[in-house]
């Protein structure tokens, strides 16, 4: 279900009556649940399983390093419910139900010969055994080693799931192609299983979970319908941003309120999220596909230019997205904190990944960099556990080679960004300079044009288009041409003039007030009024095309 | 719930909702009204020009692509033909699909003649209708004009959203249409920068060319280079699809009286053998429909040399000129001598 759809005024609608008028915590949270169970469910029923077998897992897992003994009983209905969805999920055939939408392939269940059905149900099976008896063995273990059991079981379930459902494709595309290289013939079924909504997203909450409760940072919830809404929470379920326990379990203690205040202020964060994803993103998003979407053959400056697009076009779409979930958590009292403080106005690298997928980057910061080793190694050390949390971050984005290069392609640059901090001595002048604010223009410049260049690798996902982009955005070629833009699709002067709008309200923004609070302390008649002139634009607007969210395919 | 909050809710939903309707009213009774859009306008407007009396004279009227929208001249057509005259009615991107849906409404005038363009991707099949002028089609009342009888199985080849679409209610239409106002500078701004373009032809029957020059060299071979690669994947055995179509839309002139003639458009020199067994496939499929239908066929796919394009399709002003003379003659000579032989196909030749 998107935001910008009449489903999600409904459902949301229900939500709130449902919190006016429920006093019971338990039975609020219970309708907070259903809403955001019907709201993941509303893209494919099948994929809920997934989501309620990974809290239940963690639940279980939490409670174990915990030191919570469970009944024999509670195992095998675990089990059962491990079993029954794992048959549930993969039984249908799930590649085929998805090339034929869902019903359609039902009778053809009988007759399939996937190889690949027979070894997921297998592997269900196999977890659903062997997840009671693992549990019961790390009771017999230390305390130690039991924590550490519960941990080392829910990560490799958690990483297992994630890998299965989101790089299976890309493994077995790659092991072919090396096969065929070394001369042998190995082939493995392609499956191409479906990527379920959002399963990077919620994998790495329901990790966090776990992981805070082991390093004592949370404490282990008795209640599974506690866990179930942090992880379902459907604001930020399918594309963030990531919360961790101690950021949303204290709202669960309170009762949920609707408040004018603060209906308000979220509703105007709402506002301009949707502002930016259909009236900027939406705009350019026909441009970027025609410019970056086969770029052979094409010029330096129109290479730039859709870098440049893209570049607004991503942190728009993501950014409004993220400006929509934290609008309408704001509303119903939980806040969510900021996942971007103007990204593109950063002065260096470092800087750039502190203001962009905040929720992201200090996950990976904390839960796989410091656990490394951080920066607490040798030089050669820091600079290998930088690479491999960028690579892997690069990874998280997508199962494709576009995306490890460019993973690997912002850790060099953050190493770069270190070992350029450590060569120049804080005291020396051209530490001076850089401080200035014509250095600092400088290093602006420098930052932006490595980010698009950056953009340019994520955006490209062909081998040959890549390295020919990445050539005519490196060395111009001398050509002035736009011609392409003249074709007549694609828009290309409503994207320009989006970009226009973006450039002046962004930097409005940065450099005076966000907009969100610039609209909370708007004299009311002049609001009222940008509500109706924005309610215009947005009818205008209103792409007759609607573009999905970039990060639902992550 | 306290008297404020309800009052922000109310604001909050109520304004940015009037906001719309005010919008969508502006749009209704201003904007669209006034406003061109390119194709969308002359779909429009070539409704209102072929709505009411039926022609007095002798009229030949040309379907076609942006190929028969640059390259015919209508007013050099009828050059000592006094009693007859002639119509430019070609759409950019206006395939077998169109000339049906636009048919029936055309027919009514009575022309005498009706002359179907082809290039060599033409009888691929029924090829996507863009929403835009699907709609612009729908709002302009061509569908009004169709045979109560017609479903969607007469549009052989079209997707169920886009006959959905023509058959669609004005209120659809014009929330459709809302994106009108950024489509006019789209247009406006593209008109601004590129000077070899006019963008007022849309009320424009006879000579209904926008290239004002010719594009230069590197984007015509860049042009070329795709094209070809496009001929090359193409099958070069008409679609099944497109051959029912064809022969349906046949049948309708041929029913309505009119007579019936397809020309091959002129197709550029550097392309022409990566093209040659789509043309032969097209020359093919139209011969039989001639000799079926009592149609004549008009072979002027290699009427003009590259130094006649204005890019990698369309004929620049040298080419209009030639081309128009040469369809122009042979379209009124055909249509007399071929009242006795109507199946003699004729290579046109400079």
């Amino acid at each position: 279900m998107l935001f910008q759809t009449p489903e999600f005024l409904v459902l949301f609608a229900v939500v709130a009556l449902a919190i006016v008028f429920v006093k019971d915590l338990r039975w609020q949270h219970g309708v907070l649940l259903v809403a955001s169970l019907i709201f993941y469910g509303w893209w494919d029923v099948r994929f809920l399983v997934l989501l309620i077998a990974s809290t239940a897992l963690d639940y279980i897992a939490a409670r174990g390093v915990a030191g919570h003994a469970f009944s024999w009983r509670s195992h095998w209905n675990a089990a059962l419910w491990l079993a029954v969805s794992g048959i549930v999920l993969m039984w249908p055939n799930w590649p085929l139900m998805q090339l034929q939408q869902q019903w359609d392939a039902w009778p053809q269940l009988l007759t399939s010969h996937w190889t690949g059905m027979h070894a997921a149900v297998v592997a269900c099976l196999t977890g659903a055994i062997i997840w009671p008896l693992l549990a019961r063995w790390f009771y017999t273990l230390s305390e130690v080693n039991r924590r550490r059991g519960f941990l080392i079981a829910s990560m490799a379930t958690n990483l297992g799931m994630l890998a299965f459902f989101k790089y299976y494709g890309f493994f077995v595309d790659n092991m072919r192609g090396i096969g065929t290289w070394l001369g042998y013939s190995w082939n493995p079924p392609l499956l191409n299983v479906a990527l379920p909504v959002g399963i990077s997203f919620y994998t790495f909450q329901t990790m966090s979970y776990t992981i805070d409760v082991y390093r004592g940072h949370e404490p282990a919830e008795k209640s599974l319908g506690r866990v179930a809404l942090f992880v379902a929470y459907f604001p930020q379920l399918v594309a963030g941003p990531i919360l961790r326990p101690g950021q949303f379990m204290p709202k669960l203690d309170q009762p949920w309120t609707l408040e004018s205040g603060r209906y308000l202020s979220g509703f105007h964060l709402a506002l301009v999220g949707l502002v930016k994803k259909v009236l900027i993103a939406d705009s350019m998003a026909r441009l970027v596909d025609i410019l970056l979407g086969s770029p052979d053959g094409r010029p330096s400056l129109m290479i730039m230019l859709g870098a440049l697009l893209f570049a607004v076009q991503i942190y728009c779409d993501f950014s409004g997205y993220t400006d929509i979930a934290r609008g309408v958590s704001r509303i119903l009292g939980v806040e969510i904190p900021l996942n971007f403080a103007h990204p593109y106005f950063s002065t260096s690298v470092v800087e750039f990944w502190r203001r962009w997928h905040i929720s992201l980057s200090t996950w990976l910061r904390d839960y796989l960099y410091i656990p490394l080793g951080g920066n607490r190694g040798s030089t050669l050390r820091t600079y290998f556990n930088l690479m491999v949390t960028m690579v892997l971050g690069g990874l998280w984005h997508g199962a494709a080679w576009n995306f490890v290069i460019w993973g690997a392609y912002q850790g060099a640059l953050l190493c770069a960004n270190r070992l350029l901090r450590e060569w120049i001595a804080p005291t020396s002048r051209l530490a001076l300079l850089c401080e200035h604010p014509l250095g600092c223009l400088v290093r602006w410049s420098a930052t932006l044009y490595l980010t698009l260049l950056g953009w340019l690798i994520f955006r490209v996902n062909s081998a040959e288009n890549l390295w020919y982009a990445v050539k005519k955005f490196i060395v111009f070629d001398g050509r002035w041409e736009l011609f392409g833009l003249g074709a007549g699709v694609g828009a290309p002067f409503t994207a320009l003039l989006a970009l226009l709008v973006f450039v002046v309200l962004h930097a409005y923004g940065h450099f005076f007030r966000r907009w969100p609070e610039q609209l909370d302390v708007l004299p009311r008649p002049l609001l009222f009024g940008l509500y109706a002139l924005l309610g215009a634009l947005l009818f205008y607007g209103w792409p007759t095309h609607q573009e999905p969210f970039i990060y639902f395919q992550f | 719930m306290a008297p404020r909050f309800v009052w922000n809710l109310a604001a909050s939903i109520g304004f940015p909702l009037g906001g719309a309707a005010a919008a969508a009213a502006l749009l209704s009774a201003v904007i669209l009204p006034r406003i061109q859009l390119g194709d969308v306008e002359r779909i429009r407007q070539l409704a209102r020009h072929v709505t009411g009396e039926p022609l007095s004279g002798s009229t030949v009227i040309f379907l076609g692509n942006s190929i028969t929208m640059e390259g015919l001249d209508t007013s050099q057509l009828g050059v000592g033909q006094p009693d007859w005259q002639a119509e430019n009615y070609a759409i950019t991107g206006c395939g077998l699909s169109e000339y049906r849906i636009i048919l029936p409404k055309l027919l009514k005038r009575n022309p005498v003649c009706v002359v179907l363009a082809f290039d060599p991707m033409t009888l691929q099949g029924a090829a996507d209708i863009p929403a835009d002028k699907a709609f612009a089609y729908a709002m302009a009342g061509f569908v009004e004009d169709w045979p109560a009888s017609w479903t969607a199985d007469d549009f052989p080849g079209l997707d169920r959203a886009t006959y959905d679409i023509l058959r669609s209610n004005y209120m659809r239409q014009l929330l459709h249409f809302r994106t009108a106002p950024l489509i006019w500078i789209n247009y406006r701004s593209r008109a601004a920068v590129r000077g070899d373009l006019r963008t007022d032809s849309s009320y424009e029957w006879r000579a209904p060319y926008t290239m004002l020059e010719s594009v230069d060299q590197g984007r015509t071979q860049f042009q070329l280079r795709a094209l070809a690669e496009r001929y090359r994947q193409a099958s070069p055995i008409p679609s099944a699809g497109g051959v029912d179509l064809l022969r349906r839309t046949c049948i309708l002139v041929r029913d309505s009286g009119a007579r019936l003639v397809f020309v091959m458009t002129p197709v550029h020199p550097d392309v022409r053998t990566v093209a040659s067994p789509l043309l032969e496939g097209t020359r093919q499929t139209l011969r039989e429909m001639s000799a079926e239908y009592g149609g004549v066929l008009l072979e002027a796919d290699g009427v003009l040399e590259s130094s006649e394009f204005a890019d990698s399709v369309h004929p620049n002003e040298a080419g209009r000129r030639i081309y128009s003379e040469l369809i122009g003659r042979q379209v009124f000579q055909t249509l007399e001598s071929t009242l006795e032989s109507p199946q003699s196909p004729a290579a046109v030749s400079r």
